[in-house]
């Protein structure tokens, strides 16, 4: 189990990251399509199960959820996260608590059970499938 | 536990601690039970230079964090493109001392 402090460093830069990244999107549209994001994309020539999910992101946040949803579910996640992290992660620092720790650790021992883990494996493996499919087609 | 078979532990399996943690690894298990010596055999403790070499390949999908034991961050991992491939970097050079770190939390766990 990772540490507290650790945690919330990784995720704040990760929400950091995270909100650069489309705001960067929004702000220059045509430049980033230049920059490789993704390393296995780049290598192997195949997608990522996670490829895409910036422009659902995108979408998502210009109301295009249809749109969103076939460039990649994934994108619904990472959409409430960028929402929820950064405040969540204000209201620990402000109030001096753990309760993102806390989620984190139950959520983690959540997922460990093995037909969680099974089920979220299937679905990955399941948008990944499709996901090469878009890119290939 | 007798010296003798706690400096045949260290010597087998200081590659998966820090080296500066060995000191303190040897004095716990001096002062463990005799029991434990079969139960330390099967912790299954994580080479760091497997870990290193899962990292470069899988590490973008966060295969290396998943094996450590690290579920949440591979999850992170997996659904940010590896943090837009910046986290996979970092990693390649992070992974080693954390597989080193979690081990020591295991044999600490096993020792209690």
């Amino acid at each position: 189990m990772i540490g507290q402090r650790n945690l919330y460093i990784i995720a704040s830069l990760a929400a950091v990251g995270g909100c650069a990244w489309v705001l960067l999107h929004l702000l220059i549209p045509g430049q980033m399509a230049l920059v490789p994001a993704c390393i296995f994309r780049y290598v192997t020539g195949y997608p990522c199960p996670s490829c895409g999910s910036t422009h659902a992101v995108l979408k998502i946040f210009q109301l295009n959820w249809v749109g969103a949803f076939y460039d990649n579910p994934i994108g619904f996640i990472l959409a409430a996260t960028m929402i929820m992290l950064p405040l969540w992660l204000l209201y620990d620092l402000v109030g001096r608590k753990s309760t993102f720790y806390t989620f984190y650790a139950s959520a983690e021992s959540f997922i460990r059970r093995r037909w969680v883990a099974i089920t979220l494996i299937t679905l990955v493996v399941a948008n990944w499938a499709w996901n090469i499919h878009k890119y290939t087609a | 536990m007798e010296q003798q078979k706690v400096d045949m532990y260290i010597a087998t399996s200081s590659k998966f601690f820090e080296s500066h943690l060995i000191p303190h690894i040897n004095e716990m298990l001096v002062r463990a039970d005799d029991s434990k010596y079969i139960y330390l055999q099967s912790l299954g403790l994580k080479d760091p230079t497997t870990m290193l070499i899962v990292s470069l390949i899988g590490g973008h999908l966060g295969i290396d964090r998943f094996m450590i034991g690290d579920t949440g961050l591979g999850i992170a991992k997996l659904l940010t493109c590896g943090g837009l491939g910046i986290w996979t970097i970092v990693d390649f050079f992070m992974i080693q001392g954390r597989t080193r770190e979690l081990n020591f939390e295991k044999i600490q766990r096993a020792l209690l």
